[in-house]
């Protein structure tokens, strides 16, 4: 499955850009950068320890603002406590990270199960608590804003529905719309793609383009390989980095192997990407359990 | 059956007659003004069991201020206070989890309220089980002074961190990202929760506030669906429980706290019951519904199945 960036237009011939990034989208739809308004977030050394259990080991990294970075490996890998390190959510056991202006993080949508009595437009406005603070009123302005963040993302017909009683998918894109709300630098979403349908995916994955595009560095962590292709820059986790850079250099077959183990690379049908191959093994697997599925109530 | 046959003396007389039931029932909506506001949080962050705890841990503050001669109130929320501090410090002093902390303190309080009771002679029992289970008849133009402080500082709380509250229920993570400061938004809460205690010890007494912080709120829940309506609802339920209650005090000479306690429970298994019953009623209307051909109307009936289904298939 390929999320097709729009190509760059004609008058934008002279400006260079690397196919395949956001960096695209953002000259294509004629969006001002604010790269170098916002320092990039670096880290140095990055150590996350859990009593003797090392969870992230000597991670070094740049996040460049208006850059897509994904973060991918397997469970356990350490991706969500990347991100919430990011997030200023936990400390480091060492090393350095730098300072960030205004932080969104979307956690995984597990846990927000509590039957709690909050319609969908009150989570959504949420995301205006920093600029609201604990008492000032929405401003008209941002009443439109919201009402736009939620048709982005196809939420504007269940305002007035409890947010408890909507799908899962539903759910995630309703917090997508109030992460997109929080207009931060830089934008945090633990695995946002997950368990959605191929239409959600494409609206989120639009939508952080769009997100780069106003000048957010966007760090997403993701198990589907097809869209991590689609990031600036790709890192590769195991508990430490073992591979990071642009996805062509990242997913390799070599790494694929060090990463998900030979077995799983070369049981998968022949593609032309890595990549693919493990989408293609995936596919396979669920079709097999179709079939299985169909015979079993035939008989 | 007075209540029926003469609703004016069952219903009325009884306060336009006598003045201390006027001020009881005025200190009975105060105090239910803020335990439902404050309690609506109590009960959709799951508190219910610190309510409870600190309900109990004021004992010792009270004991104290009897046994000096100063004000209950004050000891009362002095102790209530100590108890809250108390919780967040073993909250973020140790690995363990609130409700330990709170179980912890519970008991400690409780038994350091007991132990100082203990020392003392026989004199201070009568005014002790007055705070313990509520004196709302005896209440005097302070009392119900206090009491409207204490309700004003609950809703203006309640106003303040609306939305810290908001954001710490849905997801206190989001909450630290959004700015809502979740550590001082959940100790605001505490305070407001021995506040409102204390609103309510005269009313219904410690052994019994809980009744008025969590049966409201409880009940407005299974009726209503957002937060300002749940407070507002929660509001009423409490007052129509501490009208109810009171009158059946007065008229059967029962124990005033305990019998509006009893109102406020006796409401939300009323609730619980009715709504259950109008759920299965629902689905039975349904399920009727689902049998019933389309378009089949008979003046004896719905049509049989068979016959409406030989008409739209003659073969």
């Amino acid at each position: 499955m390929k999320f097709p960036r729009p190509s760059p237009p004609a008058s934008n011939a002279g400006v260079k850009v690397r196919a395949g990034t956001v960096s695209e989208v953002r000259e294509d739809a004629g969006v001002r950068v604010r790269a170098g308004a916002v320092p990039e977030v670096r880290a140095e050394k990055l150590c996350v320890e859990f009593g003797v259990v090392r969870a992230l080991e000597n991670l070094s990294f740049a996040l460049r603002p208006g850059s897509l970075t994904a973060v991918i490996g397997p469970n356990g890998s350490g991706k969500t406590t990347l991100l919430m390190v990011l997030a200023g959510l936990l400390q480091p056991s060492s090393g350095s990270i730098g300072r960030r202006s205004s932080v969104a993080y979307m956690p995984h949508q597990n846990g927000h199960g509590a039957p709690i009595p909050l319609i969908v437009a009150e989570v959504l406005v949420m995301g205006l608590y920093r600029r609201l603070g604990n008492y000032r009123r929405m401003s008209a302005a941002e009443r439109e804003r919201l009402t736009l963040a939620a048709e982005r993302l196809e939420v504007a017909d269940l305002m007035r529905r409890q947010f408890s009683e909507i799908s899962s998918g539903q759910r995630q894109r309703v917090l997508m719309a109030q992460t997109l709300l929080q207009q931060a630098d830089l934008v945090l979403l633990d695995e946002p793609i997950t368990g959605l349908d191929l239409a959600s995916r494409r609206r989120i994955m639009d939508v952080m383009s769009a997100e780069c595009g106003r000048g957010a560095a966007v760090v997403f962590s993701t198990h589907h390989l097809d869209e991590a292709r689609h990031g600036d820059q790709v890192l590769m986790l195991d508990n430490r980095l073992v591979a990071k850079g642009p996805p062509e250099d990242v997913l390799t077959k070599e790494n694929l192997e060090t990463l998900y183990g030979e077995r799983v690379i070369h049981g998968a049908p022949d593609c032309d990407h890595p990549a693919d191959r493990l989408l293609v093994l995936d596919e396979h697997a669920h079709g097999r359990r179709l079939e299985t599925a169909q015979q079993t109530t035939l008989q | 059956m007075d209540f029926l046959t003469d609703p004016w003396a069952w219903w009325v007389e009884p306060f336009s007659d006598n003045p201390f039931m006027q001020r009881a029932l005025l200190a009975g909506f105060l105090a239910v003004l803020s335990t439902s506001v404050v309690g609506t949080w109590v009960v959709l962050r799951g508190l219910s069991f610190l309510g409870d705890a600190l309900a109990h841990g004021v004992l010792p503050g009270i004991a104290v201020a009897f046994i000096l001669g100063g004000s209950v109130t004050l000891g009362a929320l002095l102790a209530a206070l100590a108890m809250v501090g108390g919780i967040s410090a073993i909250r973020n002093l140790s690995p363990l989890r609130d409700d330990s902390a709170i179980g912890l303190l519970f008991v400690g309080m409780l038994a350091l309220g007991v132990v100082i009771l203990s020392r003392q002679s026989g004199s201070y029992v009568g005014d002790l089980s007055r705070l313990l289970f509520g004196s709302v008849t005896g209440i005097g133009g302070n009392d119900l002074l206090r009491s409207g402080i204490t309700a004003a500082v609950s809703l203006g709380g309640v106003l303040l961190f609306h939305r810290p509250f908001m954001a710490l229920t849905f997801d206190e993570t989001q909450a630290r990202l959004l700015g809502m400061r979740p550590r001082l938004a959940h100790f605001a809460l505490l305070v407001l929760i021995a506040n409102s205690i204390v609103a309510s010890l005269q009313v219904v007494g410690t052994l019994l506030v809980f009744a008025l912080l969590v049966g409201p709120p409880a009940t407005a829940w299974l009726l209503v669906r957002r937060v300002p309506l749940m407070m507002a609802v929660a509001v009423l339920l409490g007052w129509l429980a501490t009208y109810v209650g009171i009158l059946v005090s007065f008229h059967h000479d029962t124990a005033a706290g305990a019998t509006m306690a009893l109102c406020s429970v006796g409401l939300f298994l009323a609730v619980l019951f009715g709504r259950a019953l109008a759920q299965q009623g629902r689905k039975a209307m349904q399920r009727r519904g689902a049998k019933r051909p389309k378009g089949a109307h008979s003046p004896d009936g719905p049509a049989p199945i068979r016959s409406a289904a030989n008409e739209s298939n003659p073969t």
